[in-house]
């Protein structure tokens, strides 16, 4: 009979907890526009799956999230990603003080498209823009509650690597970068376990959500791609491996401090402000194929408006205006730096809010100084059912070269592309 | 997601005692206050909800949802709901706080990104999940952002009600609404909604009302609510299950963090 009991236990436990799951399966089918250029890939097709599983009971709950890709044109699209790991805990009955532990997914951003304070987790740099692929960070935090928000320490004991397109990747720049490394003081290595820790507040004041954060970690959007191992030859740095060895992305210690504002105001608009300054620490001067480089500190802002109106059929469209720009640098710096440093990004996206949750988005990134440099983008997705989703991306490219070596968004010019998605929800 | 408030309240109008020479608008708000007044107390609540949605030849989709409201004493309540179908906005968290006398505080979490987004509470007359409810419809309901005209007392299905008019002191998707209130449990029988031409656009009705006790009061709640667009002849139901009133949440409960 111990079985019986053992079952009943089981069945009582559960009826106590709330314990949930998701999982999906996604074919990916993406087409470029041909380049003539027979070591690229012009064709993706891939399967994405994404398994979820979510406990909770008392004051005890646990989270487990990954996704996988396999490509079957494109192998070095192949990943299997860790998303979300961990374990959380209230410390009293009012479930305030929380405690949580494992790998997690941070999302501190309050825009669209530019996203200045979003910089926890590394990232896969050949995923679809309008979805970000993010890998769990490992992380220990106290969220502390305070008026109406919350302060949160975090402590990250280890990094994560960043994935790169693959060298036939439409979406990279002719090579695989290779295994990187992280800086620490005159010296780069490849160890992982490196002590970061952050503290960000955030609050409801006066109807408007705003976030301060201080982040002490190591940086993983600007890196400075090279080789730290040289020698000098008459006086001429030399890299010790030979210029092969040039392709190692170099990530510095960061000090990141900032924020972001999120207010409704007259009704149906929506006021967004981000930003984010970053001091790294510059000991070890890095050789790239231009000479010696150091990170360089700067401040990334961006602000934003979104104006949303419902129509008489219950549709609605939202109108968005964001602007993005690195203050603090040379214009040769943060063009360095990233292709949005000084951009603007218009867009619509309209909801039928029918059964079939029918959506269609028009966007575009336009350069204000590299005034060549235009990113249009077109989705649509529609269900097909409660476990079946379609939809489609056509992305446009329009950043003809303008000198003898393509510059920022001139590096993907005419890597225009249709992507399809077939979605089966389980 | 002012929305949860009403849902689980949704008639919040009052009738009014036998007062003498009122004018139909002071009886009007008279009855939304004693409504009001009648329907206070229910301190939490926390139900599972399905929505069907019925085209106009026929086909049926489900929708489902958890919620929880929180009463709010002097500001307005707090409510959670969280999607569970379909499938693609599973975990989907919509955290609202009402206010009596200025536009509700409102975010949403979406589970893909791991994001809490703000967002304005504009979209008043945007459809709710492709069904024939608006959002204004299961909105927060606070009497101060109405104003009210008693337009006569009359007999629905055998039961005694009173006839309310309301116009929306806000932006709203309707020119007016006319709510048969219910005399014995205070709470609508039937809602007409008029578009902004005038012409009638959708009728709901409602029906299941269940008591709850709680403390020394008898709470009712309607179980079901089928709302009719007479326009395009498209349905949708919202449906009740394991409603639980008088449940004592806590703050923490309905905050940002909770969402993540």
């Amino acid at each position: 009979m111990k079985w019986i009991s053992f079952l009943f236990f089981l069945y009582s436990f559960q009826a106590l907890a709330d314990f949930g799951s998701l999982g999906e399966v996604t074919l990916e089918y993406r087409q470029f526009k041909n380049d003539d250029i027979s070591s690229t890939q012009d064709t993706g097709i891939a399967v994405f799956s994404r398994l979820e599983s979510s406990y909770e009971e008392g004051n005890y709950s646990h989270v487990l999230r990954g996704f996988s890709r396999i490509d079957t044109k494109e192998p070095s699209r192949d990943l299997i990603w860790i998303e979300d790991a961990y374990a959380s805990y209230f410390l009293d009955t009012e479930k305030l003080w929380k405690v949580s532990a494992g790998y997690k997914i941070f999302n501190w951003t309050a825009l669209e498209a530019f996203r200045p304070a979003d910089s926890i987790n590394s990232r896969n740099l050949d995923a679809p823009l309008e979805k970000p692929e993010k890998r769990g960070e490992l992380a220990v935090e106290l969220e502390i509650p305070y008026y109406e928000g919350a302060l949160t320490l975090s402590l990250y004991p280890r990094v994560e690597n960043p994935r790169y397109p693959g060298a036939a990747s439409r979406l990279g720049v002719g090579f695989l970068p290779a295994e990187p490394l992280w800086v620490d003081g005159t010296e780069a290595k490849d160890d992982k376990w490196r002590p970061q820790y952050s503290a960000r507040l955030t609050q409801l004041i006066f109807g408007a959500d705003v976030s301060l954060h201080y982040l002490q970690h190591y940086d993983r959007q600007f890196p400075v791609v090279g080789t730290s191992q040289y020698t000098f030859i008459s006086g001429s740095p030399v890299p010790i491996n030979g210029v092969s060895s040039m392709n190692v992305p170099h990530f510095f210690q960061v000090t990141q401090i900032g924020g972001t504002i999120q207010m409704p105001f007259f009704d149906a608009w929506l006021f967004k402000a981000e930003a984010a300054n970053r001091s790294f620490e510059k000991d070890l001067s890095i050789l790239t194929v231009t000479g010696f480089q150091l990170p360089i500190d700067h401040t990334e802002a961006a602000i934003g408006f979104e104006y949303t109106t419902s129509h008489t059929d219950g549709s609605e469209t939202t109108f968005f205006f964001e602007y993005a720009k690195m203050l603090g640098v040379e214009q040769a710096q943060a063009e360095r730096l990233t292709v949005f440093q000084n951009d603007y990004f218009l867009g619509l996206r309209h909801a039928r809010n029918d059964i079939m949750g029918t959506e269609f988005v028009l966007s575009a990134i336009m350069d204000v100084d590299r005034t060549h440099e235009k990113l249009y983008n077109f989705q649509v997705s529609r269900r097909l059912s409660d476990v079946w989703k379609i939809g489609s991306t056509i992305r446009v490219f329009d950043a003809p070269v303008q000198g003898t070596t393509a510059q920022g968004l001139e590096v993907l010019n005419e890597d225009h592309h249709v992507s399809l998605f077939l979605t089966r929800y389980f | 997601m002012r929305f949860l408030a009403t849902l689980m309240i949704f008639g919040l109008i009052q009738v009014g005692h036998t007062a003498t020479k009122q004018s139909p608008e002071e009886k009007g708000t008279s009855i939304a206050k004693q409504v009001r007044d009648q329907n206070d107390g229910f301190i939490g609540e926390e139900s599972n909800m399905k929505m069907i949605l019925i085209t106009a030849d026929g086909q049926q989709v489900v929708r489902e949802m958890e919620g929880k409201v929180q009463e709010g004493g002097k500001d307005g309540d707090k409510s959670l709901m969280e999607f569970s179908n379909p499938k693609d906005v599973k975990g989907t968290k919509m955290l609202t706080w009402s206010y009596k006398s200025k536009e509700d505080d409102q975010w949403l979490y979406i589970p893909a990104f791991r994001r809490v987004k703000r967002i304005n509470s504009s979209s008043k007359s945007s459809s709710f999940m492709g069904s024939e409810f608006a959002f204004e419809d299961l909105g927060s309901q606070e009497i101060d952002k109405f104003n009210y005209k008693w337009l006569r007392d009359e007999k629905l299905n055998k039961r005694d009600v009173w006839v309310l008019e309301r116009v929306s002191k806000e932006p709203s998707g309707y020119s007016k609404q006319i709510t048969y209130m219910d005399k014995k449990i205070f709470n609508p029988m039937k809602v007409e909604y008029y578009n902004l031409r005038g012409e009638l656009l959708k009728v709901a009705e409602f029906a299941g009302y269940k008591p709850f006790k709680v403390g020394q009061k008898t709470l009712y709640r309607a179980n079901k609510i089928h709302m009719k667009n007479v326009q395009t002849k498209k349905e949708s139901i919202f449906t009740w299950d394991n409603r639980t009133l008088g449940k004592k949440f806590t703050e923490s409960d309905f905050s940002q963090s909770r969402l993540k």
